[in-house]
């Protein structure tokens, strides 16, 4: 078997390839029929000027925030698999997810968007915020004498995501009922919220983390032959430890805060992407790309299998995922 | 390198007391001991994974510490014990790996690599397998793609820790071969092994007991049947083949 | 029917309400109605939340008004009329109807989702109503935004006389009427809490709310604080979706120990008028404090 079952270059333009046709069968669902010629026009600004708000304003800021999900919790995913050496690890197991869920419904209860403080991005900052917070907490918990503990790392994680769902059932049996529905909608993940913003926002971050996790892909590599290996080959273990945990959980908490919890994303694709390519320096990439992928159409399902109903992406990565789980776990033993 | 009155151990208690030793060029040197013994600690060590709480340890005379990462990586090659692959890996680029300190890491591997990647595998008669799963192979294939691995780094210092536990008989002797050649050609060889027969074809062998070492010298004066004694808590019978190899032979546990 | 927060402390009415309001009024009378002549009204008008959908449609707008959210589909002037959805409105269906005006409710309609619709250019009007005042306020600037401003003052004054000669009513009662707990859902029980429309509804019919101001507006309380709170008569908005709900829950064994519950004492109001913050309140309010001695039905 060979290193990648396909030549890189080839399969890598197949899949930018197939990301753009995803992306433009995305623009075509929605709840107002419109036909491709006419998302296509639109798309360029021209025609009808409802169609044009629609495409250009609505779906497409929405498509692009899929992509960008999809990869950064990819990407995100890859490298914590890299990181705790354990193909099952997911970017909510460090507490991201219970951070940015705390973070969401203390400021949905403080009244932030009512306040208009920040206006649209208050839920978003305060999910980080949250988040962030988690993260630290973990990283505290999973130092051992300067280094980051594997194993401590995942109990820390465990940990503080238990605490964060203590505090959040505390503060949804005590809150107003409005506010804790909204609060639902938004843990079963949505991307409804897509703005200019947040996508811009998004990008950064994915920007940011496909710059620090990439060059650290040969170093992931040689993570696999376990850490004492890793050191002796001259991989300074700690620190690449360190900045990929910090990387990943960054990368999943920009992710919670603009769409909710979207899970399995996380941890299936760099699982299937492992099938076609072996190497941390392709497969970081591979994960990004086949999770936007990945992501895109399903919300596009999630948009237009009941339309005009919507599925929760949530929930729809969630019965897909976990049946794909299952066979993952069954394919490994 | 050499080890200067090192204490070593783990969360505060003492797994090596004291122990010190040289390990020159062009030697292939066992360590035999006990399971706790210390063996592995001294292996760890010796190849800078863990700090001596006491003592010095140096390479080339100069202190471990003070050398740079990646000249250590290049000088010393280290093999641990027991690897379970978690995640598919080719062979041939775990062997590759080996190469890492040699090219930095964040390039891709050179034709220089490659072949010195190949040589090793095949060196452990293992060069059918370059292009399987390492998940896929028995323990032994598996056991000689990571002593490659250490072979192709090409090191002037190898710590292997237990390198031929699952091999059979034929490729015990391919790997202690191989060590022999990078031995001849300069290296110095440690390696860890509960294999009498082996420890006897070595140059040198230490007896590591209760973290202290009971005794150090050529492979005839170390095996003796006294001191294997002790060091095993079993009886022993030692009989010099005529080229002088002693032919090592333990019947039971005493106490 | 999203529950406002902050608790506003409902205005007494005294009997000198009638000319008060009046005066009140007066002025939005006289003034000129703001850019009445400068932009022509709306005439592609979308409702996001069934409360502004009520006060269109009272108003006599409902030839102008495109789309209504899916829960004000019960209303008649709303049939043939698009349905956008639910707490959050469908944005590309909104957009694709091209209106000139969409009215949303503060508390009734998705936040995101109407400032997302401000941000791409679409003319809306904000509702608030946490109590009757405000609904009246509501009305008054639907009418403006649509330009029946004169159609609002004529429904302002009829509210107006109708709220004060039930106040008037209440007050004629001599002391305050029984100690009252509005239900709104059974199990578990919800209640309306004196800071929510509801709760201004029993305070100018002058009925005691059992729930104390601390408990909030909508708050969920047990049968045990229910019982203890001892109301001397339980009013439930009935509709055909909680009827079953309410009459299982207060024929069972639990609710049996609220006194008012055991002995009969509990008034069905017609759900419709409770649901929301809309000109109904009013007949809510003359639902309250009847012409007659109230005659408790039963669930």
């Amino acid at each position: 078997m060979k290193a990648s079952r396909f030549p890189a270059a080839a399969t890598g333009l197949a899949l930018l390839v197939l990301l753009a046709g995803s992306l433009l069968l995305s623009l075509l669902a929605g709840s107002v029929a419109l036909a491709p010629r006419d998302v296509l026009s639109a798309l360029t600004g021209s025609g009808d000027p409802s169609a044009v708000t629609i495409v250009r304003e609505l779906r497409l800021p929405r498509s692009l925030l899929a992509a960008l999900v999809g990869g950064v919790l990819a990407l995100s995913g890859a490298a914590l698999q890299a990181l705790l050496r354990n193909p099952l690890a997911d970017p909510y197991l460090l507490g991201v997810s219970g951070g940015a869920a705390c973070g969401t419904l203390a400021g949905l209860l403080l009244g932030l968007p009512a306040a208009g403080l920040l206006g649209r991005a208050a839920l978003p900052a305060t999910a980080f915020l949250g988040a962030l917070g988690a993260i630290l907490l973990v990283g505290l918990g999973a130092s051992v004498g300067g280094r980051l503990d594997r194993g401590r790392l995942l109990l820390s994680g465990v940990v503080v995501n238990a605490l964060a769902s203590a505090v959040l059932l505390f503060l949804l049996s005590w809150g107003d009922g409005a506010r804790t529905q909204s609060f639902v909608f938004w843990m079963l993940g949505s991307l409804a919220g897509a703005t200019d913003g947040a996508v811009a926002a998004l990008a950064v971050y994915a920007v940011i983390g496909l710059a620090a996790l990439l060059p650290l892909a040969p170093a992931f590599d040689a993570l696999a032959l376990g850490e004492e290996t890793a050191f002796t080959l001259g991989v300074p273990v700690e620190t690449v430890k360190r900045i990929a945990y910090l990387a990943a959980s960054l990368l999943a908490a920009a992710a919670v805060s603009v769409s909710g919890i979207i899970g399995f994303v996380g941890l299936l694709v760099p699982n299937g992407a492992r099938l076609l390519c072996r190497s941390n320096r392709s497969l970081l990439l591979l994960s990004f790309v086949l999770g936007a992928i990945l992501l895109v159409l399903a919300d596009t399902a999630a948009r237009a299998l009941f339309s005009p109903a919507e599925i929760s992406i949530g929930a729809l990565t969630a019965l897909l995922g976990a049946p794909a789980f299952l066979l993952l776990m069954r394919r490994r033993a | 390198m050499q080890l200067s009155e090192v204490s070593a151990g783990y969360g505060g208690r003492d797994v090596l007391s004291e122990v010190s030793l040289s390990l020159p060029g062009r030697t292939v040197v066992s360590l035999l001991g006990e399971n706790g013994a210390g063996k592995t600690t001294l292996l760890k060590v010796l190849s800078g994974i863990l700090r001596a709480r006491a003592g010095s340890v140096t390479l080339g005379g100069r202190p471990l510490d003070a050398v740079p990462r990646r000249e250590a990586a290049r000088r010393i090659g280290y093999l641990p014990q027991g690897f379970e692959p978690l995640f598919p890996m080719r062979a041939l680029d775990a062997v590759l790996l080996g190469r890492m300190p040699h090219r930095g890491g964040f390039t891709a591997p050179r034709p220089a690599d490659l072949v010195a990647a190949r040589r090793a595998l095949e060196e452990v008669d293992a060069a059918a397998f370059a292009e399987a799963d390492l998940r896929e192979m028995s323990g032994g294939e598996r056991q000689r793609v990571l002593v490659a691995r250490v072979l192709a780094g090409e090191p002037e210092v190898m710590l292997l820790d237990e390198p031929t536990a699952s091999l059979d008989p034929r490729h015990r002797l391919v790997v202690l071969e191989a060590l022999r050649r990078r031995a001849a050609a300069g290296a110095a060889v440690l390696l860890s092994t509960h294999e009498l027969e082996f420890a006897a074809a070595a140059d040198r062998a230490i007896l590591l007991a209760g973290g202290r070492i009971l005794a150090d010298g050529p492979a005839r004066e170390t095996l003796t049947a006294p001191l294997l004694s002790r060091l095993f808590g079993v009886a022993a019978r030692v009989v010099p083949l005529p080229d002088g190899t002693p032919l090592v032979s333990l019947s039971r546990p005493v106490e | 029917m999203p529950p406002p927060r902050r608790p506003e402390r409902p205005r007494r009415a005294g009997r000198a309400l009638r000319p008060l309001l009046l005066a009140l009024l007066l002025p939005v009378l006289l003034l000129p109605g703001p850019a009445a002549s400068a932009v022509p009204p709306p005439r592609r008008i979308v409702a996001l939340a069934p409360s502004a959908a009520e006060i269109l449609f009272a108003l006599g707008a409902d030839g102008r008004v495109v789309a209504v959210p899916d829960a004000a589909r019960d209303l008649p002037a709303a049939n043939g009329k698009v349905l956008t959805g639910g707490f959050t409105p469908d944005l590309e269906r909104v957009v694709a109807l091209a209106p000139d005006l969409v009215v949303v409710s503060r508390d009734g309609t998705d936040r995101a989702a109407y400032e997302k619709l401000r941000a791409l250019g679409l003319p809306l009007l904000v509702t608030g109503a946490r109590n009757l005042d405000g609904v009246l306020d509501d009305i008054r600037r639907v009418g403006e935004a649509i330009g029946e401003s004169a159609a609002a003052d004529r429904l302002l004054v009829s509210l107006a006389a109708r709220i004060s000669a039930a106040e008037r009513r209440a007050a004629a009662r001599g002391g305050p009427g029984p100690r009252t707990v509005v239900v709104i859902w059974p199990d578990p029980p919800v209640v309306a809490g004196p800071g929510s429309f509801i709760g201004d509804l029993l305070a100018r019919a002058r009925l005691p709310n059992v729930v104390p101001a601390r408990a909030g507006e909508w708050p969920r309380v047990s049968l045990e604080t229910l019982a203890g709170w001892n109301p001397g008569l339980v009013v439930m908005p009935e509709t055909p979706e909680n009827r079953d709900a309410f009459t299982r829950a207060f024929a069972g064994g639990p609710w049996r120990i609220v006194p008012a519950v055991r002995e009969g004492r509990v008034m069905a109001i017609p759900g419709e008028f409770l649901e929301r913050p809309g000109p109904r309140l009013v007949d809510a309010l003359e639902r309250l404090v009847p012409s007659e001695a109230p005659a408790p039905e039963g669930p």
